[in-house]
């Protein structure tokens, strides 16, 4: 029986907004516990939620960038539960007007671009932090009020790649509306994935699977895959899947049950009553959408236009601040794709080697633009102009003065000053005359060493190698 | 309206992990008595059913959002005055894993 896989993805984002989403605390990472708190967030009596202005320009941003409907009436509800990450003993969602519905992101599949739907997005508030130990738990209230954004998808996905893909794009909308880090691993971004499967050609679900703690791109897709094979052996054994929620285990690679879903939650949902309806004007939703930052695939579709290859501009955009720092150089140079290339390679090397983050390089990146183009004008060799790179990283110095600390001169392109080093090298160099004209191409190469040798570097290696082939045939 | 007994309040308790004695459960089933017959009384009001569940007592619309400026947070003293057990700058409470 062949089976085919029915996957949906609930994500929830946390924003970097400077404050929290109903309280004025700060919304900061990584601090001592329970130093970002207001009363709101430990719900003391008498507290009144506001809400975040960034917040909702963030959520409108993220939802024009899926294509979604945009609720011009925020309003909130109660989602109610009795646990102790939840101080109020309910949390502020939005239920039954979510600020987007309707929408869809699209991805790179083996087939094509695929549309994935996304049902709606809602703000909400993020529950505090448990640290559970033997016997007891631990509460940090810091978290507790942190703006989300829940994107809820259709269950249109077939593959663990697929929602791999889909949890990407989502990443990069998120990251570059400025709204999120889009961290997995430090939970800024974490996923639950819906898997069920059913026989080709069937109409009614199977039965629906939640697994959660992914935390990592790789591991969505690893742990939908692993569910798909899981639940395939099942039914194929004769046995039934359950309802149930599990979790992705790393160290062993699979997904372990965390409890069976008997029947649904009844979270007794009804409108937050401290908290009137707010009308976003016209002007207020266009003035978030026409300031948003540009996006991840406006930014990839003109990087591209520069000549920088897919891979390049998928390297770069993978890191904001690699990104930004790339901008910030494209004015001055003459040639993007050399300047992608030296970011790539040569920065990235120098950063590992050296373990930085490109936020604490000091040399900016006008400065790598003007070495660039300074090896295309002067015809630098590529190792000199890493030269020159590597002593402006290393002394701060301008890339001129590091060029005359060097001794670096320009490589000779006209043919009369390489015919003197050609002339020479093959008077001294008989035998790799003969060995070329027998067929050994390794011999070019010999000699085209013996002249980078002779001139110190001046002679461009690819008109020096015309030229020997030249007067190799008169020989 | 479904009747409110005991039997539906030990559920409810249950359900909110809710530890409950007898003269508790005697005198919220005396508060739901009281309720109920003040829910009978609006019941009575003609026209009420054509009207959808209120929220607010009027419609209203707002255009507040307050902008993104954080405030001095609770010192962490403060904040923790309440607790009835801490241990390393934390609230500290039984393990119940959801």
């Amino acid at each position: 029986m062949n089976f085919e896989a029915i996957i949906g993805l609930e994500i929830h984002v946390e924003q970097k907004t400077a404050s929290k989403m109903f309280s004025s605390a700060p919304n900061s990472f990584s601090r001592e516990p329970n130093t970002q708190v207001m009363p709101l967030d430990m719900a003391f009596p008498g507290t009144m939620p506001t809400v975040n202005k960034q917040a909702v320009i963030n959520a409108i941003r993220v939802a024009n960038a899926l294509h979604m409907e945009i609720d011009h009436v925020l309003t909130f509800d109660r989602k109610n539960y009795f646990y102790s990450d939840l101080p109020k003993g309910f949390q502020i969602t939005q239920q039954f007007h979510p600020i987007g519905r309707n929408g869809y992101v699209e991805v790179d599949t083996s087939l094509g671009k695929k549309r994935i739907g996304i049902e709606r997005i809602h703000m909400e508030e993020d529950t505090c932090k448990q640290e559970h130990f033997l016997d007891y738990t631990l509460l940090d209230y810091n978290r507790a009020g942190v703006p989300l954004i829940e994107i809820v998808s259709l269950p249109e996905m077939s593959s663990g790649l697929e929602a791999r893909e889909y949890a990407e794009a989502i990443r990069n909308i998120v990251v570059y509306t400025n709204t999120s880090d889009g961290k997995m691993e430090e939970g800024s971004l974490r996923c639950d994935c819906n898997i069920s499967i059913r026989p080709i050609g069937q109409k009614e679900f199977g039965t629906k699977v939640e697994v959660k703690n992914i935390n990592s791109f790789k591991n969505i897709e690893l742990a939908v895959d692993y569910e798909i094979k899981r639940q395939s052996k099942l039914i194929l054994s004769g046995s039934k899947v359950e309802q149930e929620t599990r979790r992705w285990d790393e160290s062993s690679s699979r997904t372990i049950l965390m409890r069976k879903k008997t029947d649904a939650v009844d979270y007794k949902y009804f409108c937050e009553p401290n908290i009137a309806p707010i009308r976003l004007s016209d002007e207020f939703v266009n003035h978030a959408i026409e300031t948003c930052p540009e996006l991840y695939d406006s930014k990839k579709e003109r990087y591209l236009s520069l000549g920088l290859t897919v891979s390049d501009a998928e390297i770069i955009l993978s890191s904001k601040s690699l990104a930004s720092y790339f901008e910030s150089g494209l004015s001055s140079v003459k040639n993007a794709k050399s300047l992608a290339n030296f970011l790539i390679v040569e920065i990235n090397a120098y950063l590992n080697k050296n373990g930085k983050k490109i936020e604490d390089l000091q040399m900016k990146c006008p400065t790598l633009s003007e070495i660039v183009n300074m090896g295309e004008e002067d015809k630098l060799t590529h190792k000199q102009c890493v030269d020159i790179l590597n002593r402006v990283l290393e002394t701060n110095v301008s890339p001129k003065l590091a060029k005359e600390q060097l001794n670096i001169v320009s490589q000779a392109s006209d043919d009369a000053t390489i015919l003197e080093f050609v002339t020479k090298v093959l008077d001294a160099n008989p035998q790799s005359i003969i060995d070329f004209k027998a067929g050994k191409d390794r011999a070019l190469g010999f000699l085209v060493g013996q002249i980078m040798k002779e001139s110190k570097g001046k002679v461009n290696p690819a008109a020096a190698s015309k030229l020997l082939k030249e007067e190799i045939a008169k020989r | 309206m479904k009747e409110v007994n005991k039997e539906v309040l030990v559920d409810a308790a249950s359900r909110l992990l809710f530890s409950m004695e007898e003269r508790e459960y005697d005198t919220l089933l005396e508060e739901f008595k009281i309720l109920k017959i003040q829910m009978e009384k609006i019941g009575k009001i003609e026209g009420l059913d054509e009207y959808p569940p209120m929220t607010f007592p009027f419609p209203c619309e707002v255009d507040f959002l307050r902008e993104d400026v954080p405030s001095k947070p609770l010192s962490r003293d403060e904040a923790l005055r309440n607790a009835g057990s801490k241990q390393d700058n934390q609230i500290k409470l039984p393990k119940v894993v959801k």
